[in-house]
């Protein structure tokens, strides 16, 4: 078979190659390399967000796809292809200050991140379980080794081991429902597996492994264990990444699998769905309650973010993942802003990222302040912000769907989230005593998290232009 | 220039104050203080012009603005702002108390003043912002904003306990509020509408009624506070600043009774009916709870506070009565309540900055000391009881003879109950104000309490005439009500008679 090489189908995949390859020269050849890498890395995403936007209107009535499906550009897939993106260009203004202060810049940080980010594309891009299944080695491979980046941190080894043991487990689980799936049909592609018969029980035990190894990627219960401690010890821009994309890459995933693969089994993963989607709100919402650290506390509420997502897959409308992809949208606003604020609290190699060191912080540092309590303001769901529309739209869709009971746990939940939202506002502006911490501000940085936060208000206020392009590409899907 | 958009201008006129506060220097507190006293007269001089222009001769809203907002798939919101009868003096209330808030703050706030004036000056936007909107979205927008500078308020400048207070304030509310929103989208996933009056033609089903009545009651009855839900408000009252105490017993519980008003009772008609002997009763035992609490309470700001629950029961009353008169005197006991326990805890705030207590315990004989104070006193503490003359008469007087009017069964029961709070609300106001004021010679520190200044006696006297003004001559605030209370009670009828024609129909097939 001859198959022509389809250099524009492949381009983006091309460019961040390119992009791993120069940095990773750029590590050996230069040895001031180091200053400019983290803007070499934004220029080759650059390319990749250009190439993704110009794809856009041509792929906004149809589809394109290579290779049988593996690669399949959509109007969905591009959303979150951009999604990626942009979260991770916003990763790494993050980390250019939080590595010059920690003193541990290397141009090999940023081939890890592109090729993680290689891994999302890949993943999301494809209509073909085993693409997905590489897309998912190739995001998580690297992501194992960029939490453990500081390898010189006894916490940032440990999260990173325990996020790769369980990891693999989980990615063994992957590979097992897509080998019990391919023995059933005969086939890894989507709309093939959507059309056979799917009277057999191969079928619902592929189906399990499948939601397993996804469902561990978006840490929803009870496949959560590794978050908190992987998002804790992991260099502060790391978790900001990986609390968005990689996780909503696994939300997107899922939607997909269930969605155009599965369809006609709703009987079957709605119970399942349902029963997971509550208990990762309420497991992320409570344990967040009791945490001592701003930053462990971020990543139990990103558990029970993941739950309110999974609950508007349950919805199984358009307007549910339309939902969801606006929630996406928002939570890469507010997360980045909440992570990076976090990662400015630096000096040195020490993290301050405690509810103590907080203290009085928002009279020595105004605006930090004020875009501190936005964000958080923006997670505990309070209108005028993006997180409040994200929520409206998730619940929303619940209760068109008449699925009441989700719609109130998950508002239950979001009362619960105020409480532990708030005690960091309560922290910056009630207690007085600041501890004698004086930060250094990067301004690329503030700039960035000043963007974030008036994205956060517009879009809380107008949120009709995100709306319509995620009502486009949900449905693409259904 | 602005008559399209004046109701606009109104609501976000502060948005201007906090925009030109940022350039102050916070060294300038006395530079902000002023404006901030200077600004909001302005803001209430221009929105007066609310009272000239209303038109009360027939029910209309009135400086109505309706464009789009929010239009996207899903979630389609309006801007849909306007007034009637039933906003129209909860608004100016608003707008009257602040500059005297700002007044009374001159020496009240002494540190973080910037910071607080601009959280003052967002919290009216929150309010007037909800009084003005007649779209539940919109609504439901500035309902929640407003949490966040009064949170800030109460945490930042209150007492003791103040960082508890605050945050019981905060998710007691948005309890309330978040189930609120259920119900919101579940009417705006039937109705397919935000649009208040649009809704008001809707016909929920009875079953729909009361789950959607429950909601909307829960999260105003917090707000308001109804007798079980009233449990944030004392903490928060006592904790907060004076001008905080104010704000909230002012304007922020008002919110509760309006919503019942504008939102609960006409969308839910049949609900509420069934409803409405529970909430006559809870109402009942508020106004009589609140009482024997306030009686028994050791400090000053925790008595005024638990008579707010006392007297927002009659509010509660007066609504759910639903005659005319109970509801104007409803009406009318809010701004009441609004002017006298305004007045009220600003007055414990003055002995308060002089003394640093409130404990009822450590004054005794002051009127010889302050006897312009007592006298201030003396008028507000009668007024809050309801004497003739004052405006508590005039309100309570009206809730008593509507609900005594109205056709519930017992009526007559209810009112008696009621009226028992009247007597209660003279016993104890009036044995705090003797324990404080007589009683015994003053001690010696308290020889030396100053009386009032020039500044307290400013903001204290519009007040006084307020107090008088609805005292003596009520007709006025009456007429501008009444077309809007008989449009509500004829939203209400009218819903009714047709549930009751659908109910017949139902019957006969």
């Amino acid at each position: 078979m001859n198959v022509s090489i389809n250099y524009f189908m492949l381009a983006p995949f091309l460019i961040l190659t390119a992009g791993i390859i120069v940095l990773s020269l750029m590590g050996v050849l230069k040895e001031n390399g180091k200053q400019t890498s983290g803007v070499v890395a934004s220029i080759f995403l650059l390319g990749d967000l250009y190439y993704f936007v110009k794809l856009m209107p041509k792929v906004s009535y149809r589809s394109l796809d290579y290779l049988n499906g593996a690669i399949h550009y959509n109007l969905f897939n591009l959303y979150l292809s951009i999604l990626v993106i942009v979260c991770a260009i916003a990763s790494f203004v993050l980390a250019e200050g939080f590595l010059r202060e920690e003193d541990f810049r290397h141009s090999e940080f940023y081939a890890i991140i592109l090729s993680s980010i290689m891994g999302m594309l890949a993943m999301l891009n494809t209509v073909n379980l085993i693409n997905i299944f590489v897309g998912l080695e190739l995001t998580s491979i690297p992501l194992y080794s960029a939490v453990a980046y500081f390898r010189y941190k006894e916490r940032s080894v440990e999260g990173g081991l325990k996020y790769f043991v369980l990891g693999s487990i989980a990615s063994g689980f992957f590979i097992f429902g897509i080998a019990l799936i391919y023995g059933a049909t005969q086939s890894v592609v989507f709309r093939e597996i959507l059309t056979a018969t799917k009277d057999d029980s191969l079928f619902k035990l592929g189906l399990l492994f499948i939601l397993s190894g996804i469902a561990f990627k978006a840490s929803a219960v009870p496949f959560h264990m590794w978050t908190p401690d992987a998002y804790e010890g992991a260099p502060t821009p790391v978790t900001a990444f990986m609390s968005i994309a990689p996780k909503a890459v696994a939300i997107v995933i899922l939607v997909k699998v269930l969605y155009a693969m599965f369809p006609d089994m709703f009987g079957l993963w709605h119970k399942a769905m349902f029963v997971i989607a509550i208990a990762t709100v309420l497991v992320g919402n409570l344990g967040a309650l009791v945490q001592n650290s701003v930053k462990r506390m971020l990543a139990y509420s990103s558990i029970a973010h993941a739950g309110y997502l999974l609950m508007a897959i349950v919805a199984f409308s358009v307007e549910g993942i339309s939902a969801i992809l606006f929630y996406l949208a928002g939570y890469l606003l507010i997360n980045i802003g909440a992570f990076g604020s976090l990662s400015l609290l630096k000096k040195g190699d020490i993290d301050f990222v405690d509810y103590d060191n907080l203290r009085g912080i928002g009279y020595k540092y105004p605006f930090f302040g004020l875009l501190l309590s936005i964000f958080m303001f923006s997670l505990a769901g309070i209108p005028a912000t993006i997180g409040f529309v994200g929520k409206f739209y998730v619940f929303k869709s619940l209760i068109v769907k008449g699925e009441y009971i989700l719609a109130l746990i998950g508002i239950l939940g979001s009362l619960v989230s105020v409480y532990y939202y708030l005690r960091v506002v309560v922290m910056m502006y009630m207690k007085e005593n600041p501890e004698e911490n004086e930060f250094k501000f990067n301004l690329l940085s503030l700039v960035l998290l000043t963007v974030c936060a008036v994205g956060v208000i517009y879009f809380g206020l107008f949120p009709q232009s995100i709306n319509k392009i995620a009502v486009m590409a949900a449905r693409v899907l259904i | 220039m602005f008559e399209s958009s004046f109701l606009s201008l109104v609501t976000f006129f502060p948005l201007l104050a906090v925009f030109i506060l940022l350039f102050f220097s916070s060294r300038a507190e006395k530079g902000i203080k002023v404006f901030g006293i200077i600004f909001s007269i302005i803001h209430f001089l221009i929105s007066l012009k609310l009272l000239f222009d209303f038109d009360y001769s027939v029910y209309k809203l009135q400086f109505v603005e309706k464009s789009k907002w929010i239009a996207s798939h899903f979630l389609n919101s309006q801007y849909f702002i306007g007034i009637d009868g039933i906003s129209l003096f909860i608004i100016l209330l608003t707008t009257f108390l602040m500059p005297i808030i700002f007044l009374s703050t001159y020496s009240g706030i002494t540190k973080k003043v910037k910071s607080f004036y601009i959280n003052m000056f967002l919290l009216e936007v929150g309010i007037l912002g909800s009084l003005v909107a007649l779209d539940l979205f919109l609504f439901y927008v500035f309902w929640e904003i407003m949490l966040i500078p009064m949170y800030f308020i109460i945490g930042v400048w209150g007492g003791e306990r103040r960082i508890y207070a605050a945050i019981k304030f905060f998710i007691y509310t948005m309890a309330g509020s978040l189930l609120m929103l259920l119900g919101i989208m579940y009417m705006y996933r039937v109705a397919g509408t935000f649009d208040v009056f649009k809704l008001y033609g809707y016909h929920f089903s009875l079953k729909e009624q009361i789950y959607l009545f429950s909601v909307f009651a829960i999260a105003f009855a917090i707000k308001v506070p109804v007798f079980p839900f009233h449990t944030w408000l004392p903490d928060a009252h006592t904790e907060a600043p004076t001008a905080g105490s104010v704000i909230l017993a002012g304007v922020l519980l008002k919110l509760g009774t309006y919503g019942f008003l504008r939102f609960a009772m006409p969308l839910f008609p049949d609900a509420m009916v069934k409803f409405a002997p529970y909430v006559i009763i809870l109402a009942i035992v508020g106004i009589i709870y609140g009482a024997l609490v306030a009686m028994v309470q050791k400090d000053i700001k925790k008595l005024v506070a638990y008579s707010s629950v006392s007297h927002l029961g009659y509010v509660m009353l007066g609504l759910f009565a639903l005659t005319i008169y109970g509801m104007q005197g409803g009406m009318l006991q809010m701004i009441n309540h609004g002017i006298s326990t305004g007045a009220l805890f600003l007055l414990v705030g003055i002995v308060y900055e002089r003394k640093h207590t409130r404990l009822i315990s450590e004054y005794g004989g002051i009127a010889k000391v302050m006897p312009l104070y007592a006298t201030f006193f003396m008028i507000v503490t009668l007024s809050s009881i309801g004497l003739p003359l004052t405006n508590g008469f005039v309100g309570e007087f009206s809730i008593l003879l509507g609900t005594f009017k109205s056709s519930w069964q017992h009526a007559w029961i209810y009112t008696a109950f009621a009226a028992t709070g009247v007597i209660l609300g003279a016993v104890y106001m009036l044995w705090m104000y003797q324990r404080v004021f007589f009683n015994t010679e003053p001690s010696e520190e308290n020889k030396n309490l100053e009386d009032l200044k020039i500044r307290e006696i400013a903001y204290l006297v519009p007040l006084v005439i307020m107090i008088f003004w609805i005292g003596i001559y009520p007709s006025f605030f009456f007429r501008r009500m009444e077309k809007s209370v008989d449009y509500y009670l004829r939203i209400f009828k009218s819903k009714q008679t047709v549930m009751l024609i659908d109910a017949g129909k139902g019957g006969i097939r």
